[in-house]
C-alpha cells in the first residue's frame, strides 16, 4: 500500500495514444483478415498460408515494437537510455523468448492433436501466430521481469492501460486459437479445413476483438475511476 | 438346362474395384468370355456380414436388428436358399466363416469353420478354408459348395483396401477361383461359379455403407436367391424381395426366362398381400397383374418369331418393373416407424431431462398435490385411449392389450403423471427460473475448471446434432480432455504465485492494518466491483475511498479465492501445489496425446497410421511382447505398495495368465505353450483370481476401521484393472496401463490440490476421462469396431448373458474404471477430512454419492432427450443406417451402463 495510487493510471496523453493507436491497429488488421479470407487469389490465406501467416505475424510485431518502444507510451519498459550492447543483449534475449513461446506453443497444439511428425511447418507456423500475438506484445510492454508477468497473467491482475490491453488480447487470442479448431472435423472437404488455417484466423481474430475489448475496458474504467477520485 | 454343381466362393469385403482390377487377372480374362457374367451388387446397409449372408440367402431385406444378432447368431428360421436346397436332397459342403454354420445348422455333410473373432489373422482363415479343396473337387461328391473367405475383409480391418497386403491376397483368391474354374470344366456336368462379396470395403477399411458410383450392370445383393433357386430349381424363398436375373440363364430361350420371372412375381406378389393392406391399389401389383395375363396370350398366340422375340423382351421388361415396384412397396411398409412410441419416449426423456434440472435437494418446496397428479392421470389416460383406438396412428407395443403390455402402459402413466405434476408445481410456482438462475449463477461461481466442465458437456450435446461431429466424436473429446487438463495447470500456477505473495504481503499488511476492509477479490473477468457487498459503508468519500482500493487492492493482496457468497474467505487448509504437481499433470497430458495415436477412430482421420498398426505388424513380435510385459510389470508396480502378501501372490499369477492368454494365439512370444489356442483356461485362471483376490480383500478389511469403504472400493478397482487387462486386445494392454498411471497421478497429485471443486465437477472431469478412454481404445461410433472377440475370451461356447457382459466391459471398461476411481476418490476425500464426528463424515458422504448420481443421470439425460428428438427427425434420411441408428446403440448401451452404476451407488448410499 506504500505506493501512491496516482502513479498507477496513465496520463490522459498516453489514454488517448493508447486507445487511438489500438484500436486503428486492430481494426485495420480485422479488414485485412476479412480481405484474406474472402478473397481467392492475391492474399488468400487458404492458398498462401505460410507467406500470409508471415505478414499478419510481421505486422502485428512491427505495430508492437514500434508502438511501445518508440513512442512515448508510459507502462512501455523503454530501453532508450542503455547502451548499445546492453540494447543488442535485451534484442536477442526476446528473440530468443520469442523463439522458446513459439515451440511452447507448437507443443501444446500438438497436445492438442496436430500432427506429431507431419505438417510440422503448419503447427510452428501456428505456434509463431500464438506468440506474436501473446507474448510479443506483453514482452513490449513488460520486458523479461518475472515478476510482472506472474501478477498479469499468473494471479490476473494487471495495471490499467497498457498491461490490460496486453492481457485482453491474450486472453482472447487462446479463446479464438481454442474455437478455431471446432471446424476442423466437419465433413465439408473444403481447403481451408485443413489445420491449421482455422486456428491462426480464429487467433487473429481473437486478437484483434481482444484489443478492441481491452480498449474499451481501459477507456471505461479510467473515467469511472477518474469520477470516483475528483469526489 | 439346371446346374448340377454350384460353388459360391464368397470373399468377404470385395470391392468391386478389387474384383475388375488387375489384381485378379484370371477374373478379368474370364471376363471378355462368354459364360461369365458380372455384376456390380447393390448392398443396402447395415453392411455387417450376418444380414449379408442373410439378403443373399433369404432374398429379404435385414433389419437393423440383425447387426447386434451379428455378435450372437442363431439358426436362420426363415425360408431361404440352404434350406430349400438341403430339403431338395443336395449335398451341400462348406468351409469359412463360422457364422453360416450358426445360420445353417445340420445343413452340410461336410464343414470347417473358422472364426472372425482374431482380426489380426489373415493368412490362417484363409488356409483353413483352401486346403479342403483339392479332395471336394478330385472327388466332387457334393451339390453345393459354399466357400467364405474372411483374409481380406481382415486386411481391410487391419490396414485399409491400399495395403500392400491386398494385392498378394486377391492374387490368391484369383488362383483359388482359377483353379476351381478349371477342375470343374474338366468334368463332365453343368455347374456354376458364383464370386461375390458380402459387402465392400470402405477406404478407411471399414465395412462400407452408403456411397455412390454408377456401374454398368447393377444388380441388387438380394437378387442372388431368386436366380440361385431357380437355377438349381428348388423353389424361391418365400420372403424373397429379389429380381430373378436373367441375364445369367445361358441356354434358356425367351419364353423360359419369362416362366422364371412370372414364378418370381407370384412369389413377390404373395409377400405383398401378406405386408400390405390394400395390395389391389398397388401400382406394381397391378402391372404384374397385367402382364401375367397379357404373357399368357403370348404364349398361346402363333404370330411370327421376330414379333414375338420383340414382344418377349418387352413382357421382360414389364415384369422384371413390376415385381420391383411390389418389392419397393413392401420394403418400404416393413420400416414403419412406431411414430406414438417414439413420441411417448421422447416425452418421457424430457420430462426426466427437466425433472433432474429443476431438482434442488436442498430446497424443495411444496411441489406435489392428489389433485393434480388425478388430473393429470385422467387427461393422460383419455390421450392414450384416444390414440390407441384411433386408426391413423398405431403403436404394437404401447397398445398391445397383453398382461405385460398393460403393465408397462400403466407404470408408464403413473411416472408420466407424478413427472407432469412436478413440471406444472415448478412452472406454476415459478420456481424453475428461480432454480435454472441459481443453478446458472453456481455454475459462474465455480471457478474457470467448473465452466468449462459444464459448458464443454452441453457443448458436446449440441455436437451430436452434426453427423460429422457424432463420427468424429473422440475429437470432441480429445480436446476437451486436454483442455480442462491445461486449465488444470493454470489453476495450479495461480495457487502457486497467490500463495508465494500471501508471504511477502504479510507483514506489509499488519502495518496498514487500518486500511484493512473485508477481504475481497478482484478478478477482472467477473467485474467484482459490482458483486462485492460493501458493509458499513455509511457516507459516500467512504465508499469511494474504499472502491478505490478495492481497485487497487489487487495489486497488493489479492490472496484468496472466494468461492463462496458471503465473500468470507476461508484460508485454506488444502496442500498448495508445487512444481511436481504440474510436471505430473504434463505428465498425464502426455499420455493422453500418446493413447490418441495409439488407435486411429472416427471416419475422416481413420486410415492415419497409428501405433497400433504398427505394433502389430509380425516383424514387431518382439517389440509388442516386451512392451506388454513391462506394462503389466508396471501395474504389479503401481499396485504392489498397497497389497498383503497373499493378495500379491493372487494378483501377479493373475498378471501373468494376462500375458499367457494373450501369448496364446500367437499374438506374443509364447513363453508356455499355451493350453488350447484361444488360452481359455489361462483366461479363466485370471477371472479365478481376480474373484479371490477380492474375497481375501474383503475378509481382511471388513475387520478394521473406519477407512474400510475406501480400502474396499481400492482393492475393487484394482481388481477391475485385472480384468480390463485381460478383455484387452495385446496392444490395447498398453492404453490399460497408461490409464492406471494417469488414475495414480491424478489420485496423487491432481486431486489434492483442487480439493475445492465440487464432487459435481469432479463427477464431469473422470466421466469425461472415460468417455476419452472409450475412443482411446479404439472404439468409434460406427458398429464395426466393436471387439466382437473379447466377449469369448475364456469362453469355450456361446453363452449370450457371459458374452454380453464381457462384450459391456470391454467396449465401456474406461469409463467404469475411472468411475470406479471416483468413488475411490470420494471415500478418500470424506476420510482425510479432519471432521471427528463419524457421523456427519457419513452424511457428507452420502450427499456427495447423491450429488455424483444426480450428475452421472444429467450426463445422460441431456445427450439423449436431444439425440432422440434429432434422430426421430433424421429417420428417413440417408446417414440413419450408418451414422444415426449405430451412435443411438451407443448412447443407449452407455445409459444402460451408467445406469449400473448408478444404481450401485445408491446402494453404496443405503449400505452407509
Ligand atoms: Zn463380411
Ligand atoms: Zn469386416
Amino acid at each position: 500500500m506504500s505506493a501512491p495510487m496516482a502513479n498507477r493510471l496513465p496520463a490522459k496523453e498516453t489514454l488517448n495514444s493508447l486507445l487511438k493507436g489500438h484500436l486503428i491497429f486492430s481494426i485495420s488488421t480485422l479488414m485485412l483478415l476479412f480481405f484474406s479470407i474472402t478473397n481467392e487469389n492475391l492474399f488468400s490465406i487458404v492458398k498462401y498460408r505460410f507467406i500470409v501467416t508471415k505478414l499478419f505475424i510481421f505486422f502485428i510485431s512491427v505495430f508492437n515494437i514500434i508502438f511501445y518502444n518508440f513512442l512515448n507510451i508510459q507502462g512501455g519498459i523503454s530501453q532508450r537510455n542503455a547502451g548499445i550492447l546492453s540494447k543488442i543483449r535485451i534484442i536477442l534475449k526476446n528473440g530468443l523468448l520469442l523463439f522458446c513461446s513459439s515451440i511452447f506453443f507448437h507443443v501444446i497444439a500438438v497436445l492438442f492433436g496436430a500432427p506429431f511428425l507431419e505438417s510440422s511447418a503448419e503447427t510452428f507456423h501456428f505456434g509463431m501466430t500464438m506468440s506474436a500475438t501473446v507474448v510479443l506484445p506483453a514482452l513490449c510492454v513488460m520486458g523479461t521481469s518475472t515478476g510482472h508477468w506472474i501478477r498479469i497473467f499468473a494471479q490476473n491482475s494487471p495495471e490499467l492501460g497498457a498491461e490490460s490491453i496486453v492481457y485482453f488480447s491474450a486472453i482472447c487470442s487462446i479463446i479464438g486459437a481454442w474455437l478455431g479448431a471446432f471446424p476442423i472435423p466437419l465433413d465439408w472437404d473444403r481447403p481451408w479445413q485443413e489445420w491449421p488455417i482455422t486456428c491462426v484466423v480464429g487467433t487473429l481474430f481473437g486478437y484483434c476483438t481482444g484489443v478492441i475489448i481491452g480498449a474499451a475496458h481501459l477507456y471505461i474504467n479510467y473515467y469511472r475511476i477518474k469520477r470516483i477520485k475528483i469526489t | 438346362m439346371l446346374y448340377e454343381k454350384l460353388v459360391i466362393v464368397l470373399i468377404d469385403a470385395l470391392r468391386v474395384d478389387f474384383a475388375g482390377g488387375n489384381q485378379m487377372p484370371f477374373l478379368q480374362s474370364r471376363k471378355e468370355l462368354d459364360g461369365m457374367n458380372s455384376f456390380v451388387a447393390i448392398v443396402k446397409p447395415p453392411t455387417v456380414t450376418l444380414p449379408r449372408i442373410k439378403a443373399l440367402t433369404t432374398g429379404s431385406i435385414p433389419g437393423f436388428v440383425d447387426v447386434v444378432m451379428n455378435f450372437g447368431s442363431s439358426f436362420l428360421t426363415e425360408d431361404n436358399v440352404m434350406t430349400q436346397m438341403k430339403h431338395h436332397g443336395k449335398r451341400m459342403v462348406f468351409y469359412g466363416d463360422d457364422t453360416w454354420l450358426n445360420l445353417f445348422p445340420g445343413h452340410f455333410v461336410r464343414y470347417e469353420g473358422t472364426t472372425s473373432f482374431f482380426v489380426t489373422d489373415y493368412t490362417e482363415v484363409d488356409n483353413n478354408v483352401t486346403r479342403h479343396l483339392e479332395k471336394e473337387l478330385s472327388e466332387l461328391d457334393f451339390d453345393v459348395m459354399v466357400l467364405h473367405y474372411l483374409g481380406l475383409d481382415h486386411i481391410g480391418h487391419i490396414a485399409g483396401p491400399f495395403s500392400p497386403l491386398i494385392g498378394p491376397k486377391l492374387k490368391e483368391m484369383d488362383d483359388i477361383i482359377r483353379n476351381i474354374y478349371q477342375e470343374l470344366s474338366k468334368k463332365d456336368v453343368p455347374s456354376l461359379v458364383i464370386v461375390c462379396g458380402d459387402h465392400g470395403m470402405s477406404d478407411q477399411g471399414g465395412h462400407g455403407g452408403a456411397t455412390e458410383n454408377i456401374p454398368d450392370r447393377e444388380i441388387e445383393q438380394i437378387d442372388l436367391a431368386p436366380t440361385l433357386s431357380l437355377l438349381l430349381g428348388t423353389p424361391i424363398p418365400k420372403n424373397n424381395l429379389g429380381t430373378v436375373v436373367t441375364d445369367v440363364f445361358t441356354g434358356y430361350n425367351i419364353q423360359q426366362k419369362l416362366v422364371a420371372l412370372m414364378v418370381n412375381g407370384l412369389q413377390v406378389s404373395e409377400v405383398l398381400q401378406h405386408n400390405v393392406a390394400d395390395y389391389e391399389l398397388d401400382k406394381g401389383y397391378q402391372l404384374y397383374t397385367r402382364t401375367h395375363k397379357s404373357f399368357l396370350t403370348w404364349r398361346n398366340s402363333n404370330i411370327s418369331k421376330a414379333v414375338s422375340l420383340e414382344q418377349g423382351l418387352s413382357l421382360r421388361k414389364q415384369f422384371e418393373d413390376s415385381i420391383r415396384l411390389m418389392s419397393s412397396k413392401v420394403s418400404s411398409s416393413i420400416t414403419q416407424y412406431d411414430v406414438y412410441g417414439l413420441v411417448v419416449s421422447i416425452v418421457m426423456l424430457w420430462l426426466i431431462l427437466f425433472t433432474l434440472v429443476s431438482m434442488d435437494r436442498h430446497n424443495r418446496p411444496e411441489w406435489f398435490s392428489w389433485h393434480v397428479f388425478l388430473i393429470v392421470l385422467l387427461v393422460g389416460t383419455f390421450g392414450h385411449m384416444t390414440v390407441c383406438t384411433s386408426d391413423w396412428i398405431h403403436s404394437d407395443l404401447l397398445c398391445d392389450s397383453t398382461v405385460i403390455s398393460r403393465g408397462i402402459q400403466l407404470s408408464m402413466l403413473g411416472i408420466f403423471a407424478v413427472m407432469m405434476t412436478c413440471v406444472i408445481y415448478s412452472i406454476v410456482g415459478g420456481s424453475v427460473l428461480v432454480t435454472l438462475f441459481s443453478t446458472f449463477k453456481a455454475i459462474c461461481r465455480g471457478g474457470s475448471i467448473s465452466i468449462l466442465l459444464k459448458t464443454g458437456t452441453v457443448i458436446h450435446t449440441l455436437s451430436l446434432l452434426s453427423s460429422s461431429f457424432v463420427e468424429e466424436e473422440h475429437q470432441t473429446w480429445y480436446f476437451f480432455i486436454v483442455t480442462i487438463h491445461i486449465l488444470i495447470i493454470k489453476n495450479m500456477f495461480e495457487q502457486i504465485f497467490q500463495s508465494k505473495h500471501d508471504t511477502n504481503v504479510n507483514i506489509s499488511e499488519k502495518e496498514n492494518s487500518q486500511y484493512e476492509t473485508e477481504p475481497v477479490k478482484y478478478d477482472l473477468k467477473r467485474d467484482s466491483l459490482k458483486e462485492c457487498q460493501l458493509l458499513n459503508s455509511d457516507n459516500n468519500v467512504e465508499r469511494d475511498f474504499r472502491e478505490i482500493q478495492l481497485l487497487h487492492s489487487k495489486i497488493y493482496h489479492n490472496k484468496n479465492s472466494c468461492i463462496n457468497e458471503k465473500q468470507v474467505c476461508i484460508s485454506r487448509e488444502d496442500p498448495i501445489p508445487s512444481r511436481r504437481n504440474i510436471a505430473m499433470v504434463i505428465v498425464v497430458l502426455c499420455l493422453c496425446r500418446l493413447m490418441r495415436s495409439w488407435n486411429q477412430t472416427g471416419n475422416k482421420w481413420l486410415n492415419i497410421p497409428d501405433i497400433g498398426d504398427w505394433l502389430i505388424r509380425p516383424d514387431n513380435l518382439y517389440l509388442l511382447s516386451v512392451i506388454v510385459a513391462v506394462s503389466i510389470l508396471v501395474v504389479f508396480l503401481c499396485k504392489m505398495m498397497w497389497m498383503s502378501i497373499v493378495q500379491q501372490f493372487i494378483y501377479s499369477i493373475g498378471l501373468v495368465c494376462v500375458y499367457l492368454h494373450k501369448s496364446s494365439n500367437g499374438s506374443l512370444v509364447q513363453i508356455l505353450t499355451p493350453s488350447d489356442k484361444n488360452g481359455c483356461l489361462e483366461a479363466q485362471i485370471v477371472y479365478i483370481s481376480l474373484l479371490l483376490y477380492i474375497l481375501v480383500s474383503m475378509w481382511k478389511k471388513f475387520k478394521q476401521d473406519k477407512e474400510k469403504y475406501y480400502k474396499i472400493s481400492c482393492e475393487v478397482h484394482t481388481a477391475f484393472i485385472l480384468l480390463l487387462l485381460v478383455l484387452s486386445r495385446p496392444h490395447n494392454i498398453i492404453v490399460v496401463v497408461m490409464m492406471v498411471v494417469q488414475d495414480l497421478l491424478i489420485e496423487l497429485y491432481i486431486w489434492p490440490t483442487l480439493n475445492q471443486n465440487s464432487i459435481s465437477d469432479w463427477t464431469l472431469y473422470f466421466l469425461w476421462m472415460g468417455q476419452g478412454t472409450f475412443f482411446y481404445q479404439g472404439n468409434s461410433n460406427s458398429i464395426s469396431t466393436v471387439d466382437v472377440s473379447a466377449g469369448y475370451i475364456g469362453l469355450h461356447d456361446y453363452q449370450p448373458i457371459i458374452v454380453g457382459c464381457l462384450l459391456t466391459v470391454s467396449s465401456y471398461g474406461g469409463i467404469i474404471f475411472w468411475m470406479l476411481s471416483l468413488l475411490k476418490l470420494m471415500y478418500w476425500k470424506n476420510h482425510q477430512s479432519k471432521d471427528k464426528d463419524n457421523k456427519s463424515t457419513i452424511r457428507r458422504l452420502k450427499n456427495s454419492l447423491i450429488e455424483c448420481v444426480h450428475v452421472v443421470c444429467l450426463f445422460r439425460a441431456l445427450p439423449l432427450s436431444v439425440y432422440t428428438v434429432l434422430v426421430t427427425f433424421m429417420r428417413y434420411h440417408l446417414f440413419v443406417w450408418t451414422v444415426f441408428s449405430p451412435k443411438l446403440l451407443y448412447e443407449g448401451m452407455l445409459t444402460v451402463v451408467l445406469s449400473v452404476i448408478s444404481f450401485i451407488l445408491l446402494l453404496c448410499n443405503i449400505i452407509l
